[in-house]
């Protein structure tokens, strides 16, 4: 593990601090290309039984060979009975629909094929997406098909007989109503304007709203600083200097589609301008890895740093009004980083174009404080970067903190005594010491959820909760725009699954109406058309329904909670926050394994979290990554591995929420659970029931109080453990590299170590540079380009060549290279072994925008969605063997305390000179005649030579069947006894097979697999085109990744199209082409990544 | 007795033996000779996605019955139809024509650039039940990408069962196919 006393090894790029210290286990993995080979990771089965086992197979094939080989086996056509009308078989309809998450709509639109929804993706019509979808939304659709999901109505554990007309559940849904105020309604925070109509029915029962993740900080924050509740919604496109405290606004915010858009409007450097984004924080964000400026803070001093930038501003220029505030806050001036002074006269010199803002997690009064610095510099305005949404939410709402609290005690005082849980899994998520398990017990519950989970167990009745696939429903998105979600399939479970909206029908409605009934007198009591419902199902919102936005200035009075920015001394050693994962959120997709096999977009851990801390916490601990640690909050001790991320603040430990819903790491009568004693008499076989999430990392929930979520931080005192915890991550698999022992002829290259050519070519696979560098030497790229084509072996000097062939095609649309492509052996510089290929028609070809890649995964979950790419599981990526098609590469530089971030989307490069063809014993892999480098996964016998022979690393091998579930739906089919075992057992076997894209084949054990540039998307596009008579436009094709990224930074098209985006993109002088030296000739280009910091001095 | 198994694989084996005939048995003796041969029902009444979409299709039961609740709705042989009508269950076909779930066929694509349906399916008209009629292995698709002039015939020719596609024609129909302009799409088309 990393030991970096030797400090600097000189790298300028890293990907690990493995790899920053060149430990002897980082020059192993690389040494080793393919370390998921290595005899010691692949388990168990000695070469000696393997081949028994081997022999007894090949026998078993032999025997159903001479029976089966006749045919394929037999094939059903099921046709419809009736065919609904305008269906078009095999061709996926698009419906616009909506995800609700933590209050918010996420505006998507679903493919449902044949019936089956397999695809989603933003809503190109929708201000809130444009066209781009997130992770979270991207991967809900495989949540739909989740085979552990709740399917009937439980009492006590136990399905009811008759469902929704058992007697003693009609008993006591009745009994609810008839309680009145001793009801307490537990819900999720909710947009919707039908479920807000229902809860007006409710009649005297009591409402309590929670989520363990929200912006209710922030409410209370701008409550307090304008008199009335307002949602800041920022024009990131008209700001030029962001100061961000704790605001990871490209990511995990509920407006990261339209900001990440907006943000990178300002990061393409068209103009000669760029913004410029100044972080701070104390963990690191996917915004913090995307700014010019990242100050590490550690948690409990970002309010005094924000306090610090206001005075600094009040010196700059007392005329801003922020004198008072300076005053109250003076205990603020020498906290935090001295930088803020520059961060002020950067505000200064762009007053009315930049924002200030902060994250959820912080304090109300930094919210306030930062709007009024807003206020101050005029960005408040009309047409201007900063505005406030009139979302006339209720004032008197308690903050969620509150509302939890306040039903325990309810509970406990037995004002309360009926609770109705619609939705969510407060028992696992509630704070640490609120105990709503224990208050829950003995009372009449009722829990409404996906799956059978913590909250469930403490309760008496559960429900299943409907999928947003599954359910009418409405909800607003982040700018107040009405939304509607519409199911594409009926409820997958036995007993029909319910909305929240719906189960307040079922207690509190004369009759129980459903949901569409609803949602659309919601929408029509205003008098609208049945025409305009038709178009709102249509387009998925309506148009022009966006809370007003309103510039006011902040009311007197509002400074009060102000002192409280300066940090107390409170007692522990660390600061220790809670942040919202980039892959399960707060919990609710643990059971996704797309989203658990993610690679953090930064720590790239998969399937786990951990402790984060910066190098010098963990120095002055005496600990390494997967080292385990005790951290201990008000008395509760949470035992997890520490995991050391450059970059993350001095005294800062920061948890990932969600994990930790183990029943083996945690022994029964942990408190994990909270398993109310002798309430409910669960089998193992219950707890266990979420495949996935069981065993993933650890519950950052057990220590995160009801204090720490007001403050944003908690103190805690950290030691060290015992023992280790292995952890897979990604970050240094796949690393691009060449053979460092260059040796070509009788020249032998000297390098001085291995690393230093690796570090050499690291410079040239990620190009980047400042703004101000660019414009003084608009031309560095493509000259260095020119440069680095010349070989290190190859020291004839050819600067006089134009670079046309490098694997550039200048102007030449419609042939090969830039001499034409006829059959020749590329130019006389780079003279290529094998013969150029030749094109008549199409040729694509990728552009990526380093610039304005944020790296926040969303294409991997999209590619892994459309082309059915397997999941591996967490040893077998410890292996290295995961199996996504597009990766991020993520790579650090300078300090190893203040690290710079750069992000590349790594996908195949579609090699013109492709060194995976030339290899393939058996041609499964083969230029197509539009330059794909397509795969013949029926020919590949899995020799895996076009793997070790890929520069770039992007193929990937099937060690074992990942998609089984295929083979046991098929099996299940045919065995007539089996199928009839299981489905009285009522386990959901194999509906994971559902979310299969049709048009793209599932591979098999031991075959290659790569991206194909969504090659089934391009040849519909090019049939659907040929079917209408016309030529194929740019545009028509988008591949998924390209499809769903927030900020347009993958583009897709045809080369040959000298007019295309694609062909410009290619042809801008950003663009460069990776490992030029090598002649491979890719096709897809990336743009240099620029970067605007502030000038020296 | 070496050769004789590579013999035995390499003819015993192949598509053209083994696959050309197959001739499962239909949950309803359905007649493409009486349907089509004698009443003259075009392919397209009943296989309505061949022309827009990927697969052809194969009827929904309410097709069917749009003549069945008139003609001899009481036959026995109906039976199976009745009830998945008045159900909604669906019928269970046997699929004939099975190509390897790899290949990416797409029936718009050849039905709207000049392969007729009798190419593939062979003289469905006279067909009592539905067999294979052509072997559809990737050698035999190769056959006609390879050399199309002598299998495409006129559009308005393409369900016709009696045409005999000729190359003469068939150039003709490729090179009006070929080249396509927005303009003559109209003409090209239909």
């Amino acid at each position: 593990m990393p030991q970096i006393d030797t400090e600097s090894t000189g790298k300028e790029y890293w990907r690990s601090l493995d790899d920053l210290a060149d430990t002897p286990e980082f020059q192993r993995f690389v040494a080793k290309e393919f370390p998921q080979l290595t005899p010691e990771l692949v388990s168990t089965t000695s070469r000696r039984s393997f081949l028994k086992i081997m022999g007894a197979s090949f026998a078993l094939a032999g025997m159903a060979g001479a029976t089966g080989c006749i045919r394929w086996p037999e094939e059903k056509i099921v046709p419809f009975a009736k065919r609904p009308a305008d269906t078009v078989l095999g061709r996926p309809v698009m419906y616009a629909t909506s995800m609700e998450l933590g209050g918010v709509a996420q505006p998507v639109l679903a493919a449902s094929m044949d019936g089956r929804p397999i695809k989603i993706e933003g809503n190109p019509e929708h201000p809130q997406s444009m066209g781009a979808a997130t992770s979270y939304a991207q991967a809900s659709v495989l949540d739909l098909y989740d085979p552990d999901r709740s399917r009937s109505i439980l009492l006590e554990g136990q399905p009811v007989d008759g469902g929704w007309q058992n007697a003693d559940f009609v008993a006591f849904l009745q009994s609810v109503r008839a309680a009145g105020s001793r009801v307490a309604v537990l819900a999720e925070a909710s947009s919707s304007p039908s479920f807000a109509r229902l809860r007006a029915k409710t009649g005297a029962a009591r409402w309590y709203e929670y989520e363990p993740l929200s912006d209710d900080n922030e409410r209370m924050g701008l409550q307090g600083a304008f008199g009335k509740p307002l949602r800041p919604q920022y024009s990131f496109d008209k700001a030029k200097v962001i100061v961000s405290f704790d605001g990871d606004f490209l990511l995990s915010h509920p407006a990261s589609l339209r900001y990440s858009r907006d943000f990178a409007k300002g990061r393409v450097a068209t103009g000669g301008a760029m913004n410029r984004l100044h972080v701070v924080e104390a963990t690191h964000s996917l915004t913090g890895t995307n700014a010019d400026h990242r100050y590490p803070v550690t948690a409990s001093k970002i309010p005094a740093t924000l306090g610090r930038l206001a005075i600094e501003l009040n010196k700059l220029d007392s005329s801003l009004g922020l004198g008072p505030v300076a005053q109250i806050a003076a205990g603020c001036a020498n906290e935090g980083p001295a930088a803020m002074a520059d961060v002020a006269k950067d505000l200064l010199a762009n007053r009315g174009e930049s924002i200030v803002l902060a994250g959820p997690a912080q304090p109300a009064a930094v919210h306030a404080l930062a709007h009024f610095i807003n206020s101050a510099l005029g960005n408040s305005k009309a047409n201007g970067p900063v505005g406030y949404a009139e979302t006339g939410d209720d004032v008197a709402r308690p903050s969620h903190v509150d509302a939890i609290r306040q039903l325990v005690a309810d509970l406990a005082s037995g004002a309360v005594d009926t609770v109705m849980i619609l939705g969510g899994n407060p028992v696992y998520n509630s704070p640490a010491d609120v105990d709503l398990a224990a208050a829950l017990q003995g009372k009449a519950t009722l829990h409404l959820g996906y799956h059978v989970d913590e909250t469930s167990q403490a309760c008496r009745w559960h429900v299943p909760r409907a999928h947003y696939l599954e359910a009418w429903g409405d909800a607003r998105s982040y700018d107040g725009t009405y939304t509607v979600s519409q199911p594409l399939i009926l409820p997958m479970t036995y007993d029909r699954a319910k909305t929240p909206t719906e189960i307040l029908s079922v207690l509190f409605e004369d009759k129980a109406r459903s949901a569409e009934e609803i949602v659309k007198e919601t929408f029509t009591a205003g008098g609208a058309s049945d025409d305009a419902w038709q178009k709102v199902l249509h387009d998925g919102f309506a148009a022009n329904t966006s809370w007003r936005i309103v510039h006011p200035r902040p009311t007197n009075g509002w400074t009060g909670g102000l002192a409280s920015l300066v940090p107390s001394a409170g007692s522990g050693t660390h600061d220790v926050i809670f942040t919202q994962d980039y892959k399960v959120h707060d919990g609710r997709f643990a059971n996704n394994g797309w989203l658990q096999e993610l690679p953090d977009p930064v720590t790239k851990i998969t399937w786990d979290n951990a402790a984060l801390m910066g190098l010098a916490t963990a120095k002055a601990m005496g600990v390494n990554s997967m080292d385990m640690i005790e951290v201990t909050v008000a008395g509760q001790t949470l035992e997890l591995p520490a995991y050391v991320l450059p970059g993350i603040a001095q005294g800062t430990i920061a948890i990932a929420l969600g994990y930790g819903r183990s029943t083996e790491a945690h022994p029964a009568g942990d408190p994990v659970f909270r398993r109310p004693a002798g309430l409910v008499s669960y089998n193992a076989q219950v707890v266990e029931r979420l495949k996935v999430a069981t065993g993933t990392g650890f519950n950052g929930y057990l220590i995160r109080t009801a204090d720490s979520m007001n403050k944003g931080s908690a103190r805690a005192a950290v030691a060290a453990g015992s023992g280790t915890y292995r952890i897979a991550t990604t970050q240094d698999h796949h690393l691009i590299e060449l053979e460092a022992d260059v040796s070509f002829g009788d020249k032998k290259e000297d390098f001085s170590s291995p690393g230093e050519e690796i570090q050499r070519r690291q410079t040239d696979i990620l190009a980047r540079g400042t703004l101000a560098k660019f414009l003084e030497d608009p031309q560095h790229f493509v000259s260095s380009v020119k440069k680095r084509s010349d070989m290190p072996w190859d020291h004839h000097g050819h600067d006089d060549h134009s670079h046309d062939g490098h694997g550039d095609e200048h102007g030449h649309g419609g042939h090969g290279d830039g001499h034409g492509g006829h059959g020749g052996h590329g130019d006389e510089q780079n003279l290529s072994l094998w013969e150029e290929h030749e094109y008549k028609g199409h040729r694509w070809g990728m552009s990526i925008d380093l610039s304005t890649c944020t790296g926040c995964s969303a294409c991997v979950v999209a590619c892994q969605a459309e082309n059915n790419i397997g999941v591996v599981g967490k040893d077998e990526v410890y292996r290295g063997r995961e199996m996504h098609w597009i990766r991020i590469d993520r790579y650090f530089s300078g300090d190893v305390e203040t690290p710079e971030v750069a992000h590349q989307p790594m996908n195949c490069q579609q090699c013109e000179n492709a060194p995976c063809e030339s290899v393939c014993p058996v041609a499964a892999t083969v230029h197509s005649e539009e330059g794909l480098n397509d795969m013949v996964y029926n020919r590949c016998i899995g020799t895996r030579y076009c793997s070790n022979n890929c520069p770039f690393k992007v193929r990937r091998f099937n060690y074992f069947n990942n998609h089984r579930v295929v083979d046991d739906q098929q099996n299940l089919l045919s065995d007539q006894r089996e199928f009839e075992k299981v489905a009285a057992s009522g386990e959901f076997v194999g509906s994971e097979a559902m979310v299969y894209n049709s048009d793209v084949t599932i591979r098999h054990r031991g075959v290659m697999e790569k991206c194909t540039y969504c090659v089934q998307r391009i040849q519909n596009a090019k049939i659907d085109a040929k079917n209408e008579g016309r030529q194929l436009k740019d545009g028509d094709v988008v591949p998924a990744c390209a499809q769903t990224c927030p900020t347009d930074a993958i583009v897709f098209g045809d080369l040959s199209d000298k007019n295309s985006r694609v062909a410009k993109f290619q042809h801008d002088n950003r663009a460069y082409k990776l490992l030029p030296e090598i002649n491979v000739k890719p096709r897809n280009s990336y743009q240099a990544k620029l970067k605007n910091p502030m000038e020296q001095g | 007795m070496g050769a004789y198994v590579v013999l035995l694989v390499t003819f015993g084996a192949s598509p053209r033996n083994i696959a050309v005939g197959y001739m499962p048995e239909q949950p309803v003796p359905y007649s493409h000779r009486l349907h089509v041969g004698e009443l003259g029902l075009d392919c397209r009444y009943c296989h309505t996605n061949a022309e827009v979409g990927a697969k052809a299709g194969v009827p929904p039961t309410s097709t069917c019955m749009n003549c069945h609740t008139k003609v001899r709705p009481d036959s026995d042989k109906l039976a199976p139809l009745k009830e998945s009508y008045e159900k909604g269950t669906p019928m269970e076909w046997v699929k004939v024509h099975d190509l390897g779930d790899y290949a990416y066929f797409n029936h718009s694509a050849h039905v709207r650039r000049g392969v007729g349906c009798a190419t593939c399916h062979g003289r469905i008209d006279t067909m009592e039940e539905v067999f294979q009629d052509q072997p559809l292995s990737m050698g035999w698709c190769l056959d006609c990408h390879r050399n199309p002039e002598p299998n495409v015939r006129p559009l308005d020719k393409i369900t016709d069962m009696t045409y005999q596609p000729n190359a003469e024609e068939g150039r003709e129909v490729l090179r009006q196919l070929r080249g396509w302009t927005p303009e003559n799409r109209e003409r090209k088309i239909r």
